[in-house]
């Protein structure tokens, strides 16, 4: 009976792992994607079976039908991010580093967020012609509001105190920005960064949809247009899986060269 | 005295080879050197009549014959395709509505059309198979799809309904759903009666008896001498590369020409390039849609009634003058 | 001249000046006015188009998608945010899938929510509201876990309960957070709208400008486009004032 428990125990606590709850959840996500599509509760054509779906990724991912769309994508969408980084925390840091500059130019960056980038996309178009480098712009304008904008926060939130303390034991101006500024702002600067990559994916393959010879959003749209939901949907999982693997490899990066933040967990035990 | 040797010593042979394979190479370099390229853009990578031509001319080599290099970009339609060359960074539209053509042009925007692509109204409207409706006729009083407002298939669903209504019938109700994929999915949820489609989409479908055609656009006798879509050039770039432009459009009404009379040969390049999953079968029947006739790329056919219908639906503010109308139409680098 | 209105004057400078730029890029043709319209013909055409009500009525169908996909998004986004920091378990196994669903182009599946929603607001609705959700459980969660420790050592020490602890502590420490949040989900929420309605030609302001750009009407596109930055201020503004009287 003892053995009974212990072993009971022990599933219990194989199933209290994150590995574990992600499983589950992707169970249940089969179960109910496969039971609209059986029941045709809602249009079956768009709900094909899993096994489609996985058959198509395998095909993208074993065979070099997919290599020059993902070269496209890829390039776009780094470039994009790489440029947003580059004008958007500078920009932020400048920003944010006077209160009045603040005050003044963050409004305007959120009233201008909002402008969906699809919408001025021939204007890049018009600048830098219908190849790769007009949609990696629009990406990178995508990228750069969510950049500009925590860089900002993050700014914000350094303490006075901590900068005046700084000042009196004598550091330097390049100290003071790299011993106190930058590990308060880097938290904020990668959330950014981490939002922009989702902007920039957005922005990118948004306008491959609208002229392309090439890309993974160029891709999505030709295959819906021509009906085959499967490998759209495969698409759409590759994509999702690759962007998974890039925010835990910058996880991975952030937290190797960044002591760990203060963060609260505790506060549950509270209530 | 000796008599002179003739025999070449392997060394040598293989020099010489290599010296002819530089030469051959450097002459194609030579030749693409001198070939003009051109970038053009293409509203839809399937499409009969938009794509394919540019398919055949590509694969059996009619742009290199004419001195031209294309590049095809695709884009989703006719407002990306003048903007594109517009921004002169393509030289060359094709398959591209006569309303946003002619929109563009009255907005100073450097064009002009330079041949026609299709006269008349190459979709059809099917329904569900087990439907009651079988004919023309059969469509009175129901909903049809269309893309948007404005676009090819709203004026054809109008007219549709205006020839419904001559006959003394009910007229149909135009239904806005979007593209062929929507349109499907709006006919088997009940959205719509009947859908649009253009082939090769659909026909199998048809083929297996899920879905019936219940009017060709060739019924819509309204559109049937109405250009409804043209190629369109860079005016700018056309002044100064005539020769270019020209060889382009040979390319292309050979490949035309090529593609009616070449079907099963056209089908295999169209599949492959296109990476169409449709069975070859069905994609054959497409040829029954066409003709070359109504594939000619001049003249350009009743531009009065597409003004008079730009006005009615917001793409025009007036009527073209004479001048205007020379000034948008050039069909000189046609043979 | 007071803080407040020194700044208003920088920012009407600021605008003002990027105005006068433009004007003169495309009065003197530096930029084609094919793709980009003077800001004082954009201005002419959308106050005609408030006058004679079509923009109104398109931008109350705007509204209506934006405050029902902000609503949406909040309370699931709030509700989902706080048991991910609470349940550590749930938190650690969400948080990647989370992050990677927000850096995939979710957009794209647009043409799956049109037929399952309908041709509609419905699926403007439910696609926006997925672009509010994430950022709003993200950063709720992130609030939640930056609250001082202090805070609540001091709580504790006064033996406050679980809900005196919510309401007097925890709630004062991630609201400001929690409001950066919102301003965050409503920018995208705001954008996803007007991108699906322009991508999708349905519903409000968008749909006005995805016809105006097919009949190259690039005056309306602008005034629209003029119309939805005035839109996202109004919001921005009820939003900061939300937050203060939080903050009371």
């Amino acid at each position: 009976m003892a053995t009974v428990h212990s072993g009971k125990a022990a599933i219990g606590a194989r199933m209290q792992t994150p590995a574990a709850v992600q499983l589950l959840t992707i169970l249940g996500l089969i179960a109910v994607w496969e039971s609209i599509g059986r029941t045709e509760i809602l249009f079956p054509d768009l709900f094909p079976s899993l096994a489609a779906i996985l058959e198509s990724l395998w095909i993208c991912v074993t065979t070099p039908v997919l290599l020059p769309h993902l070269k496209a994508s890829l390039y776009e969408v780094g470039g994009a991010l790489f440029l947003a980084a580059l004008t958007g925390i500078p920009l932020g840091i400048i920003w944010g580093s006077r209160r009045s500059w603040l005050e003044v130019v963050e409004p305007l960056i959120l009233y201008a967020a909002v402008v969906p980038k699809i919408v001025i996309f021939p204007i890049f178009i018009l600048f830098l012609g219908i190849d790769v480098h007009s949609k990696l712009a629009v990406g990178a304008f995508a990228a750069f509001f969510p950049i500009s904008l925590l860089t900002i926060a993050g700014m914000r939130e350094v303490k006075a105190v901590y900068v005046d303390v700084a000042r009196s034991v004598g550091a330097s101006a390049f100290q003071i920005a790299t011993r106190v500024y930058l590990p308060a702002i880097a938290g904020q600067i990668f959330t950014g960064v981490r939002i922009g990559l989702g902007a920039a994916v957005t922005g990118a393959l948004l306008a491959e949809t609208k002229i392309a010879k090439a890309g993974l959003g160029f891709m999505i749209v030709e295959y819906y247009g021509q009906f085959r939901i499967a490998d759209m949907y495969s698409l759409l999982l590759f994509i999702f899986i690759l962007a998974a693997l890039v925010n835990w490899a910058m996880k991975s990066l952030f937290a190797l060269v960044t002591p760990p933040s203060r963060t609260n967990q505790g506060a549950a035990l509270f209530f | 005295m000796k008599k002179p040797s003739l025999s070449v010593r392997p060394r040598e042979l293989l020099a010489l080879a290599l010296l002819l394979a530089c030469l051959n190479g450097t002459s194609s370099v030579w030749a693409a050197a001198a070939r003009t390229k051109l970038i053009v853009v293409v509203p839809h990578r399937v499409l009969f009549t938009v794509a394919v031509p540019v398919y055949v001319a590509q694969e059996k080599g009619f742009y290199r014959e004419n001195n031209v290099d294309v590049d095809a970009v695709f884009t989703r339609g006719g407002g990306e395709n003048v903007q594109a060359v517009v921004s002169g960074d393509a030289q060359i539209g094709l398959s591209t509505g006569m309303f946003a053509v002619i929109g563009a042009f009255m907005k100073k925007a450097p064009i002009k059309i330079a041949a026609a692509e299709i006269t008349g109204m190459d979709s059809f409207w099917y329904v569900a198979g087990n439907s009651p409706i079988r004919r023309f006729d059969d469509l009175a009083g129901k909903k049809l799809a269309y893309s948007r407002a404005g676009s090819s298939t709203h004026m054809a669903v109008l007219a549709i309904s205006d020839q419904l209504k001559a006959k003394g019938l009910k007229p149909a109700e135009p239904v806005s759903l979007g593209g062929i994929p929507e349109s499907y999915t709006g006919v088997r949820t009940g959205q719509a009666d009947a859908g649009w489609s253009v082939p090769p989409f659909n026909l199998d479908r048809v083929e297996k008896g899920e879905l019936r055609i219940a009017a060709r656009g060739n019924e819509i006798t309204a559109l049937k001498e109405i250009t409804s879509r043209v190629h369109f050039i860079n005016s700018d770039y056309a002044a100064k590369n005539p020769n270019a432009v020209r060889g382009f459009f040979r390319a292309h009404q050979r490949a035309v020409e090529y593609m009616m009379d070449h079907k099963e040969e056209t089908t295999k390049i169209w599949i492959r390039k296109a990476d169409l999953k449709i069975p070859e079968s069905a994609v054959l029947k497409t040829w029954d849609f066409y003709n070359k006739p109504a594939m000619a790329a001049k003249p350009i056919r009743g531009l009065q009634q597409t003004i008079d219908d730009a006005i009615r639906l917001n793409f025009l503010k007036q009527p073209l003058t004479q001048a205007e109308i020379a000034s948008l139409i050039d069909l000189s680098y046609l043979q | 001249m007071s803080e407040s209105t020194r700044l208003m004057a920088w920012r009407f400078s600021l605008i003002f000046g990027a105005f006068v730029l433009t004007e003169a890029s495309v009065r003197l043709g530096w930029i084609s006015s094919f793709f980009l319209a003077a800001p004082s013909r954009a201005a002419t055409v959308l106050w005609s188009e408030l006058w004679n009500g079509k923009a109104l009525v398109l931008t109350a169908i705007t509204l209506y998608e934006i405050a029902a996909a902000l609503t949406i998004s909040t309370l699931f986004g709030l509700f989902a945010g706080f048991l991910l920091w609470r349940y550590r378990l749930i938190g650690t196994s969400y948080e990647m899938p989370l992050a990677a669903l927000f850096s995939s182009p979710v957009i794209l599946a647009y043409p799956i929510f049109l037929v399952t929603f309908g041709r509609s607001s419905a699926a403007v609705i439910a696609l926006s509201s997925i672009f509010g959700l994430i950022p709003t459980i993200i950063n709720t969660k992130g609030a939640f876990q930056n609250v001082n420790p202090i805070l609540l050592e001091v709580g504790a020490s006064m033996n406050l309960s679980g809900k005196q602890m919510f309401r007097h502590i925890m709630l004062p420490a991630v609201a400001p957070t929690i409001f950066g949040g919102f301003r965050l989900a409503l920018t995208y929420i705001l954008k996803s709208v007007l991108g699906l309605e322009y991508v999708a030609q349905v519903g409000g302001v968008g749909m006005w400008l995805s016809d105006a750009a097919f009949r190259f009407e690039v005056e309306e596109v602008y005034a629209g486009l003029g119309g939805t930055v005035l839109l996202s201020i109004l919001f921005l503004y009820l939003i900061n004032r939300a937050q203060t009287l939080m903050r009371r």
